[in-house]
């Protein structure tokens, strides 16, 4: 293995250990103020009352569906509950950190440290609203709700899925790594000599 | 040297938008390869195929490695179960390890590189996560065993950013060993 392949890997996995330790334990408080954010978003947008409450990084959010919209519905209304684990969102943020501290010179890169976490937080708000109204719609399509009208997409199986595969399970992981190839084109292209080749002119 | 984006070349550098187009070049195919690669593996007839037929063979191959030293094991259908306890982990879709395989197969994809070079790659790539897919696998099953809040937390938030950093490894060591000229790779 190319030594600066290696090295990255060694210095990774010492780092990660200890990035998860920090991102579990301090997930409750990240979990606070993304919930503040999301329970606004959440009223703001959702057709419904909704109430929001929190344990730790778990959010639930008590939605208040109009009986009126279920097929064969009337008065009042019927409450269901989306549960949503913050940390399956953020869970890129300790690989970012590890990868991102086990290069040469971190004590110049704070900068992009501290830009890539405005980033992976940004992510992380956008995937628990995005999983908010999928979970919704599946919800209510479930229920017999006419679900065309929430958020101006149709339920669709294939889109549904495609959003929980993305959102879910690829994006949390996959963007650190993301970023990390981004923050460090010059890095890589240095350690790679089919990159120097390809992707550096004159050479 | 500070300030260089690539090997010596800085926004000032003559060759910066060359180098500039390739990146792009490489980001855009990337991002397509993705997500036509995610489109069609949400597609029905995929999803019969990964969640039925991958996700069973890999409880197949996950459960009988599992019986070779553990004679309490029993597969049933998908799901590995300890047959003395009937505690049962069942493998579902998005623990088949094709999420993985498909974001390193689009980063090879989109590689500019030789069309064997690539399917070597991608080969050898999908059998290398598969692999670890399978010790996640089995370590999921006696961290269960031993603690459900130990089984949340390896399941959901470690072992994806540890099959992830797999992919990257993978991409690294493919893109190094695929530019090295081949009297040099034979050499070492």
């Amino acid at each position: 293995m190319n030594p600066a392949i290696a090295r990255l890997v060694g210095w990774t996995l010492v780092w990660l250990p200890v990035c998860f330790a920090v991102w579990y334990f301090s997930a409750p408080m990240l979990a606070a103020v993304m919930g503040g954010v999301l329970g606004w978003l959440v009223s703001a947008t959702f057709p419904m009352p909704v109430t929001m409450t929190r344990t730790g990084a778990l959010i639930d959010l008590l939605l208040q569906v109009p009986a009126a919209m279920v097929n064969g519905g009337g008065q009042g209304h019927m409450a269901a509950t989306i549960s949503l684990d913050t940390l399956i969102y953020s869970c890129g943020i300790p690989l970012f950190l590890a990868l991102m501290l086990a290069l040469p010179e971190v004590g110049r890169r704070w900068r992009e440290i501290g830009g890539g976490l405005l980033v992976l937080f940004g992510y992380e708000l956008v995937a628990l609203y995005v999983s908010a109204c999928y979970n919704t719609v599946e919800m209510l399509h479930m229920i017999g709700a006419d679900t065309r009208w929430l958020f101006g997409l149709p339920w669709n199986p294939h889109l549904n899925l495609l959003a929980q595969t993305a959102f879910a399970l690829v994006l949390p992981s996959a963007l650190a790594v993301f970023l990390w190839a981004s923050f460090n084109l010059a890095v890589l292209t240095e350690a790679m000599p089919s990159a120097r080749r390809r992707f550096i002119p004159d050479e | 040297m500070r300030g260089d984006v690539a090997g010596g070349i800085t926004a000032a550098s003559p060759c910066f938008f060359h180098w500039v187009t390739l990146m792009l070049r490489y980001a855009v195919t990337y991002l397509i390869c993705l997500v036509g690669l995610f489109a069609l593996e949400t597609s029905p007839w995929a999803q019969s195929f990964t969640v039925g037929t991958w996700t069973q063979f890999l409880a197949d191959m996950s459960g009988g490695l599992l019986q070779s030293f553990d004679d309490r094991v029993v597969v049933q259908g998908s799901s590995i179960v300890n047959g003395r306890t009937g505690y049962a982990v069942a493998i579902q879709a998005g623990c088949n390890g094709v999420e993985a395989a498909l974001i390193l197969a689009a980063a090879i994809l989109a590689y500019p590189a030789s069309w064997s070079h690539k399917l070597l790659g991608m080969l050898i790539g999908v059998v290398a996560i598969q692999l670890l897919n399978v010790i996640r696998i089995i370590s999921l099953y006696y961290l269960g065993e031993w603690s459900e809040r130990i089984l949340t937390i390896a399941h959901l938030y470690v072992w994806p950013g540890l099959i992830i950093f797999d992919a990257l490894i993978i991409f690294l060591v493919w893109t190094h060993w695929q530019g090295v000229p081949k009297h040099e790779a034979r050499l070492s």
